[in-house]
């Protein structure tokens, strides 16, 4: 019997509206080697960016090359991420007084 | 257990620190993956705005290193990764993670486990009142009730260290979702009891980053829905006069034998519990 690789899926953001500047929580993701996040809009669409970014602690963060832009309302968009060490999280850019209803999912493995 | 039985059990080096009844229900070491643990999701229809505000914060459990700023990876009790449930940076923040399994026999159970618990090291002090607690509770039906036995180990409560066993046995008013779906938010800062009279001193170990891991073991009997025992570590409580949450039977939850751990914070900083390996044995032929 081959041993079979761990995957997961994590619900970051559920749903929720989220505003300028929202930051996912903190994941740890040191056993898994890819990831994808995924972003469905699920309401109230508006323009904007989605960065992943690295973190050394889960404390202190960087930004990374690796980003989305937000898809229109019903539609999903993901970034792919390779070699990003024990912690993963999201950063979403919008225009300011916005606020967009999102689903974000980190599929690991 | 049976003296074959467990002299076979007591020779695996990784299943030689718990003492189990005769049969295994599961046994779950997370250096395996996570093993069937998952969020905590409330009830809700048509939208997930319509779920509990309790519930919609609890987020996804995950596979942690036990890795800090100042000293590396730690690790967990037997290898590199335990499951790991964190709240948000908030006062008064829960998470909790799930196990939903059915029982094969109205018997008596035991859950066993190795825990920790820590604020997330975002401040260099020694942030000892920063978690609020951390607990287990079951989710439990019969034929006729559906029984929560709820404990926590309340560290501290408003910047005070308490370091008290509670339980809570008084039951939660429900909020009606729909026709069909019912929700209630049994984990609120309501009605926890002292268990005993004195407290237990957990080993914190000082800095947020050292962990030192902590032995939990909970009985239970599911044909008298009663507590049979609880131990922390070498402490041993008496669970005669102890009850659970108690609601009639719900329409279709029968024989539910779902294991929770859950942690809540104390202060605007994440509050995370990590679970080494856990193991549900039961006494069945």
């Amino acid at each position: 019997m081959p041993e079979l690789k761990e995957s997961t899926t994590a619900v970051l953001i559920r749903g929720q509206g989220v505003n300028n500047g929202y930051t996912t929580e903190p994941y740890e993701v040191g056993w898994a080697t890819e990831a994808l996040f995924f972003i469905l809009t699920m309401k109230n669409f508006v323009k904007g960016i989605i960065h992943a970014q690295f973190s050394p602690d889960g404390i202190n963060w960087a930004d990374t090359e690796l980003k989305m832009e937000l898809p229109p309302t019903g539609n999903v968009s993901f970034i792919r991420i390779s070699h990003f060490g024990n912690w993963l999280r999201f950063k979403i850019e919008i225009p300011e007084d916005s606020t967009v209803k999102l689903m974000g999912t980190l599929h690991l493995k | 257990m049976k003296d074959l039985q467990k002299i076979i059990f007591r020779s695996n080096p990784k299943l030689s620190r718990f003492s189990p009844l005769s049969r295994i229900l599961f046994f779950d070491d997370f250096d395996n993956g996570l093993n069937g643990w998952t969020s905590l999701i409330g009830n809700y229809e048509d939208d997930l705005d319509n779920m509990h505000p309790g519930f919609r914060q609890f987020t996804t459990p995950m596979l942690s290193s036990l890795s800090f700023f100042d000293n590396g990876t730690h690790g967990s009790f037997d290898g590199t990764y335990a499951m790991k449930i964190a709240t948000q940076p908030k006062f008064g923040a829960q998470n909790a993670a799930i196990k939903r399994v059915t029982y094969i026999k109205p018997c008596p159970i035991q859950i066993e486990c190795f825990f920790t618990f820590k604020p997330e090291a975002s401040e260099r002090k020694l942030l000892e009142t920063d978690l609020r607690s951390v607990g287990i509770l079951l989710d439990l039906q019969n034929d006729e009730n559906r029984i929560m036995p709820h404990l926590r180990y309340l560290n501290s409560f408003k910047n005070t260290r308490i370091e008290r066993w509670q339980f809570k046995e008084k039951t939660v008013p429900f909020n009606r979702i729909s026709g069909k779906t019912v929700t209630h938010f049994h984990f609120a800062e309501t009605d926890w009891e002292n268990l005993g009279t004195n407290k237990q001193v957990l080993c914190y170990n000082e800095i947020p980053t050292k962990i030192n891991w902590q032995y939990l073991c909970l009985g239970f009997d599911l044909k008298t829905m009663r507590y049979t025992h609880f131990q922390c570590n070498d402490i041993f409580y008496d669970m005669n006069e102890i009850g659970s949450l108690e609601i009639p039977a719900m329409p279709n939850l029968r024989g539910m034998l779902n294991v929770v751990f859950f942690v809540e914070s104390d202060t605007d900083r994440r509050s995370c519990l990590y679970i080494d390996s856990v193991i549900v044995s039961g006494d069945w032929d």
